[in-house]
């Protein structure tokens, strides 16, 4: 029976279907194909008793853990700074923070090659500082991918938490400070709970970004450091295991959707109800 | 001379930006009483009692409390208890975290008793593991003041406490409240609009309006002795009727009324005044009075053993009065009425130019 009241979404629900959901399936499909045309989970079982591989999926885990430490702690000042403004600052540093996300990520990736380079700015003044012998790249890197993916992946997390800021209650603050408690006491009670649910959200996006951009990953990292996005792709265009590739994808889904539930499942705490 | 009991407000001075929200503010609580800050919104009460906890820094003037100048006191170390108009409680802390927030700095089994010791002032024992949002206002209302009190402050300050709530947990919650003074007999002060809440609660008032302090006195005699128009017509209702001063004694209304007063009147003969009388200071009568003001008669509701009546002057000015129901005339709508004032109880104002 088909409500009237729902009759608006079912060309979205339907769009969904047919372009999200079935390919989904269909890939769920495949991983389940094995080279010699049987069924079964042997594709999964292959990969996750590969050591290599194994090392490929906890290596862009811990690269979505890294990122999303480092850009909390790239947030934290920015966050400080927003409070702490008055309208006019406030909206200079959201245009500051929206700006990055109108050029495309190709485009912020290539500029990230050019300053993590060895004649690049970073290594050419750390050098010029007398703190390094020599100028050195951080081009296919950990650590330059890391720098890059937070500065691509930081408005992700800082646009909620401003937005929970914007309406933050004040009056808790001050009943803070009335009862004795210092600044950063006072902050960190009255007003970091308000904004903790926004965090939360503003992980799982930075997180589920950092893990699957492949772009940033393949042109900063390079060949000699492999994440599952690039993993997935070797399978697909050099190796034409699409079952393999198939598979690799769903462990991909389900780890990070086991962390983003988690860190939602967090945001549900009866601690943080009254700041839904 | 200041003494050193008590709080005392002197001629503080306030501006957000060019608008100066109080004028030479001056007031005192003395130790261990309640006051009341009364006026209408925006008349600078919650700002003063904002410049007590410390939130701002009034521009001139002194906040002392029993002996001590607060003026250039840090917030946190005023050692002051504050109830919030919505409560400002922590949302992710249960009732007895809440409570124990201004305790920091007490050793654990300390702390410990002391909640207890609040939980049970405020009667909310079984909430202690509650979270304030599963709480109704009332309950939330009390953790407020009880988390206020904890911290054995030297005064107690309130941005309308009541004002959340809705109006039959008002009254039980004042009730609560004054017995909780009784008990713990701290100096406080109320911020509130609502005159009932205030004579309910305080013993004595601070009526404010436009930043200005316009009386400070117990409610009786500011009923009684209101020190201005505005005082009079804020607290209770006051018939306002534009007069002439014709003598030492002697008023003409604009209607052409002679009323004689029992007293001399500080005003010269000719200046425009405005003398007004309570409800149930008027008489009703269907004959014509020596002194009475011709009204036509409105309407009569009835309230209680009383009778409030409206009536119109002949120059369109409202008036009510108060009457008691059993005996008097009972007219019809349009007729005329003559209204007596006790001459006693009127009082006379500066003619009232700002319409207020």
């Amino acid at each position: 029976m088909i409500r009237k009241d729902t009759l608006l979404s079912w060309p979205m629900i339907a769009f969904m279907v047919l372009f999200f959901i079935s390919p989904l399936l269909l890939l769920a499909g495949i991983s389940l194909r094995g080279e010699d045309g049987s069924w079964g989970l042997g594709n999964f079982a292959a990969f996750l008793s590969d050591p290599f591989a194994l090392g490929v999926l906890t290596g862009t885990l811990g690269l979505g853990a890294k990122v999303t430490a480092f850009a909390s702690l790239a947030a934290l000042p920015l966050v400080m700074l927003y409070w702490h403004s008055g309208k006019r600052m406030r909206s200079v540093i959201l245009i500051c923070t929206l700006l990055p996300m109108l050029t495309a990520n190709v485009v912020r990736t290539f500029a990230w090659v050019v300053l993590l380079g060895r004649n690049g700015p970073i290594s050419q003044t750390i050098f010029g500082l007398g703190l390094s012998d020599r100028p050195f790249s951080l081009l296919f890197s950990e650590t330059g991918l890391i720098i890059a993916l937070v500065q691509i992946e930081l408005p992700l997390l800082l646009l909620p938490v401003f937005a929970v800021l914007n309406r933050a209650d004040r009056k808790t603050l001050e009943a803070a400070e009335v009862l004795g408690a210092g600044r950063w006491r006072a902050w960190f009670s009255a007003i970091f709970p308000q904004i903790i649910p926004a965090v939360l959200a503003g992980w799982v996006l930075v997180f589920a970004s950092a893990t699957t951009s492949y772009v940033t990953q393949s042109v900063i990292g390079g060949a000699r450091l492999i994440y599952l996005p690039q993993y997935v792709y070797r399978e697909v265009g050099v190796l034409f295991q699409w079952p393999m590739a198939a598979a690799i994808s769903i462990l991909l889904l389900a780890s990070t959707g086991v962390i983003m539930l988690c860190l939602t499942m967090l945001a549900r705490h009866e601690r943080l109800q009254g700041h839904a | 001379m200041m003494s050193d009991t008590g709080l005392h407000i002197r001629n503080v001075d306030h501006s957000y930006g060019d608008k100066q929200v109080l004028h030479d503010v001056s007031f005192d609580v003395p130790d261990g009483k309640v006051v009341a800050l009364l006026g209408p919104s925006g008349c600078g009460k919650s700002t003063i009692l904002r410049a007590i906890a410390g939130l701002i820094t009034p521009d001139r003037g002194t906040i002392s409390l029993a002996g001590c100048d607060l003026t250039r006191v840090q917030v946190r170390n005023r050692k002051l208890g504050m109830v919030f108009q919505n409560f400002a409680l922590f949302s992710h802390m249960t009732v007895a975290e809440n409570i124990a927030y201004g305790l920091a700095h007490l050793p654990k089994t300390e702390r410990k008793a002391r909640v207890e010791r609040l939980l049970e002032l405020v009667r909310l024992m079984p909430f202690a593991d509650r979270f304030p949002p599963s709480l109704s206002g009332g309950q939330q209302q009390r953790v407020a003041v009880a988390r206020a009190l904890a911290t054995d402050p030297a005064a107690l300050l309130m941005d309308e406490p009541f004002g959340a709530l809705d109006r039959a947990l008002r009254a039980e919650l004042q009730a609560e409240l004054v017995r909780m003074q009784d008990d713990v007999g701290i100096t406080t002060v109320m911020v509130t609009h609502d005159q009932e809440e205030a004579q309910a609660v305080a013993g004595q008032l601070v009526v404010m309006n436009d930043g200005r302090v316009e009386q400070v006195g117990t409610p009786e005699e500011i009923y009684d002795r209101p020190a201005s128009l505005f005082v009079n017509g804020f607290i209770g209702h006051a018939n306002q009727v534009a007069a002439t001063v014709t003598g030492p004694g002697g008023l003409r209304t604009a209607d052409g009324t002679e009323i004689a007063m029992n007293r001399a009147v500080n005003f010269i003969p000719g200046a425009p005044v405005t003398v007004t009388s309570r409800p149930e200071h008027l008489t009703l009568s269907t004959r014509i009075h020596p002194g009475a003001m011709q009204a036509r008669f409105d309407r009569a509701v009835v309230m209680g053993q009383f009778l409030t009546i409206d009536a119109t002057l002949a120059d369109g000015t409202a008036v009510k009065a108060q009457v008691l129901r059993d005996d008097g005339p009972r007219p019809e709508k349009g007729e005329a009425v003559w209204l007596s004032p006790d001459t006693s109880r009127l009082h006379v104002f500066p003619a009232n130019t700002n319409g207020a």
